[in-house]
């Protein structure tokens, strides 16, 4: 049990911390799209520029093949220092990039990987469909084998970034005979593809990044198929592992730096009756017991980490780390509703971030799996529950 | 950085756990009120020959020479079995006396020739400890006692039990600990360490975290065991989602608690600026993961877990009881909110 880093992982701290300093951008991204879009490409190449793009990804792709501790530290560095966040980068990064690198071909990774690290495309995932959300497994967005091709037929929603995203990783069902998680496949496929037409959703938070994407009979080459024909469940298995393992770091000191920052509110925030936020015994204790909550997401990140490390692969126990830090966030952000008071009304101003924040956190406890299947989860792999 | 226990550590987990189930079955406790002699004195030292009371001393003071991690996964098991706190009067008082220089007090409490009971203040009292102590106290265990371990922010102090006024005996929430109340008007002490020389204040919410932790785990694993063979509605419970999720919330609060109580076990050892900030998180979190999980363990084993026939009751009360020492859900917040941030 310890916490130690060695000479040599200290001095790759030092490293990533001046680089970060020097390189990281000045100006803030842009709310717009397509200039957010510019604006994470840019980055991205500047990152792959200095040598910090992929840092654990494989050497031959354009990685940095840095081990787990590395990765641990520049994540740690990286949130610190205020840097952007994944923002569109993040699918391609933490979530096609990283599945193809498991689970694909030489041709695959050859052509898909480089382009991803240095700044040249967008990833998005097309996996949800109307009726296929949590049972993620029913999804009915058809694929044919035509020749050397696949034509598919079908609709997906909720895709995060379509409209401003190069490629997609998409299930799609190739065989619709077979028991229902056997008979998917997980492909590779341009959002440019003729026969596909891309709807913006507008979300509650005022944000319209997620989509409806129709497919109507488009073609994707058979060898855009990952890790085989029919084994599209047991590829996207293996990327949830990488959505809840070290892919938390960054937000969990994002959610460090929130909760620091309510607690200085509090401390100079006036409630209706003029006295400080942080004087009101029931705003204290919360504000505490959150504080408190958030160090354990920490140690929880380390210890998962640490028991990844051992034994070579994540295991069920970064669903608790998603349920814990998802709902966490939830309550950090209505907390804040009650220090600002009145002023929750008003999402411009200087308090206008918390409001905004209260609204834009549903997302977290729905997004990458909801809280009920969490549980599910947590309740029958790591528990041992019968279904 | 690795968080998790070394193999030697491990050893230690494993030991207790054995030793423990062998010597102190839980069944034990079931129907015999007031057991405050479970440990009887042949027993503490029959504990103290496995080094428990010394296990985190240096060896320069005959201590098993481990630090503060190790000691925590002893009370981890310690609090799974429901093991008396007075064996954490023990630890702190062989650690109070050692560092005072009191090496032949230390001694007897190291080979379990003297039990230490634990005194928490009351609400309302003035209390003060130091060279000499004031307050009204509420004594845990006080049978066959000799010593008292007192203890708050500023220092720890040990007296003799003897040395100040009890009352009649008092009936504890967990019927498986006495208590009796006290007053002590300038009571003189034994020693008394002050917290700038060694924190045993934060030293004891760190171990008692480590107990509740421990109740927090066997209550979720009871839960678990039992809601894989409980059938109603022709299925068994766990394979319904209210008590599934129940379960999961169990679960989440021991995984986080016992990262927490690693964690904490480091930086505080260390005396970084991060021990108190972690200390104070740890008990907060501790509190209500115990209670939490004991709780629902009821609630989960029906009208089977209000009797007295099963054992979950004990690990409710135990959780209310361990909630009290060194410092409450409330003074352990409102400390952690004037800390300053860590990183
Ligand atoms: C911000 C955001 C971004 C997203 N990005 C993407 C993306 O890029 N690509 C993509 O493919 N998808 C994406 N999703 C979709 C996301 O994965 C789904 O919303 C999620 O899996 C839930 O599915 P659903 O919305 O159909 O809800 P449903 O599955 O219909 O759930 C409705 C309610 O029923 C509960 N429920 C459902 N099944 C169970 C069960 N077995 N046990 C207990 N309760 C249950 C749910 O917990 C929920 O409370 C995104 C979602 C959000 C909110």
């Amino acid at each position: 049990m310890n916490l130690d880093f060695t000479p040599q992982q200290l001095q790759f701290r030092e490293q990533v911390r001046d680089w970060l300093q020097a390189h990281k951008p000045s100006e803030p991204r842009p709310e717009d799209g397509a200039e957010g879009r510019a604006f994470d490409l840019a980055w991205q190449k500047t990152l792959y520029t200095g040598g910090w793009a992929g840092i654990n990804w494989p050497k031959a792709y354009g990685g940095q093949g840095f081990d787990t501790f590395q990765q641990l530290i520049f994540l740690m560095e990286y949130a610190k220092s205020g840097a952007p966040g994944d923002h569109y980068r993040f699918n391609g990064l933490n979530l096609a990039g990283p599945t193809i690198i498991a689970c694909g071909d030489e041709e695959q990774k050859k052509t898909h990987l480089p382009p991803i690290l240095k700044g040249d495309v967008i990833w998005c995932q097309g996996f949800s469909e109307p009726s296929a959300g949590s049972d993620l497994a029913s999804l009915k967005t058809r694929a044919i084998v035509d020749g050397d091709e696949l034509i598919v037929t079908g609709s997906k929603i909720w895709t995060s970034w379509a409209r401003f995203a190069d490629w997609q990783q998409l299930l799609v069902r190739t065989d619709p005979d077979a028991p229902k998680h056997a008979g998917i496949s997980w492909v590779i496929n341009r959002m440019d593809n003729p026969g596909m037409e891309i709807r913006p959703i507008h979300d509650m938070a005022g944000g319209s990044d997620l989509h409806e994407v129709f497919y109507d009979e488009v073609r994707i080459p058979l060898r855009n198929i990952v890790g085989g024909i029919n084994n599209g469940w047991r590829v996207s298995m293996a990327q949830l592992s990488f959505e809840r393992g070290t892919a938390f770091m960054p937000s969990q000191i994002e959610t460090q730096k929130t909760i620091e920052e309510l607690i200085e509110l509090a401390r100079n925030t006036r409630l209706d009756d003029g006295r400080l936020a942080i004087d009101d015994d029931h705003i204290a204790f919360q504000l505490a017991k959150l504080r408190a909550e958030t160090r354990s997401l920490l140690a929880m990140t380390l210890l998962g980490i640490s028991r990844n490390e051992r034994s070579g692969m994540p295991g069920p126990e970064g669903s608790m780390l998603k349920l814990f830090q998802s709902e966490l966030y939830k309550r950090i952000t209505t907390v804040a509703l009650d220090i600002v008071g009145a002023d929750r009304a008003r999402l411009s101003g200087l308090t206008g971030r918390w409001p905004q924040a209260f609204l834009g956190s549903f997302a977290n406890t729905l997004g990458g799996g909801t809280s009920e299947v969490m549980r599910n989860i947590i309740g029958e792999r790591y528990l041992g529950l019968p279904k | 950085m690795d968080l998790l226990p070394t193999q030697e550590q491990q050893q230690i987990i494993d030991t207790a756990a054995s030793f423990l189930a062998n010597e102190f079955p839980i069944n034990q406790l079931l129907g015999a009120p007031n057991s405050d002699t479970r440990v009887s004195r042949e027993h503490l030292q029959k504990i103290a020959q496995l080094g428990w009371l010394g296990i985190g001393l240096p060896e320069e003071l005959q201590g098993v020479g481990y630090g503060l991690s190790e000691e925590v996964l002893l009370f981890v098991e310690l609090g799974r079995n429901l093991m008396p706190p007075s064996l954490l009067g023990s630890v702190l008082g062989g650690r109070l006396t050692g560092l005072s220089g009191e090496h032949d007090r230390m001694r007897s409490l190291l080979d379990g020739d003297i039990k230490v009971a634990l005194a928490i203040s009351l609400p309302g009292s003035e209390t003060k400890i130091g060279e000499s102590i004031s307050g009204e106290f509420l004594i845990y265990e006080p049978h066959e006692a000799d010593l008292l371990l007192v203890a708050d922010e500023g220092g720890a102090a040990l007296l003799p039990l003897k040395s100040v006024q009890t009352t009649e005996d008092d009936r504890c929430i967990d019927e498986t600990l006495g208590v009796s109340s006290a007053i002590a008007k300038n009571v003189p002490v034994l020693c008394y360490l002050p917290a700038e020389n060694d924190n045993l204040f934060l030293r004891g919410t760190i171990l008692v975290s480590a107990m509740l932790l421990g109740i927090a785990e066997a209550t979720l694993a009871r839960s678990v065991d039992y809601a894989k063979q409980r059938e109603q509605f022709g299925k068994v419970i766990g394979s319904f989602q209210a008590i599934k999720h129940y379960c999961a919330e169990m679960a989440v609060r021991c995984e986080s608690v016992r990262s927490m109580l690693y964690h904490t076990s480091i930086t505080f050892q260390a005396q970084s600026p991060a021990g108190v900030f972690d200390a104070c998180s740890l008990k907060a979190l501790a509190i209500e993961a115990a209670q939490y999980n004991a709780n629902t363990a009821i609630q989960i084993h029906g009208g089977m877990g209000f009797t007295r026939e099963m054992d979950i009751h004990l690990f409710v009360k135990r959780a209310q009881a361990l909630g009290t020492l060194f410092g409450g859900e409330r003074y352990h917040l409102r400390r952690l909110l004037c800390e300053p941030v860590v990183d």
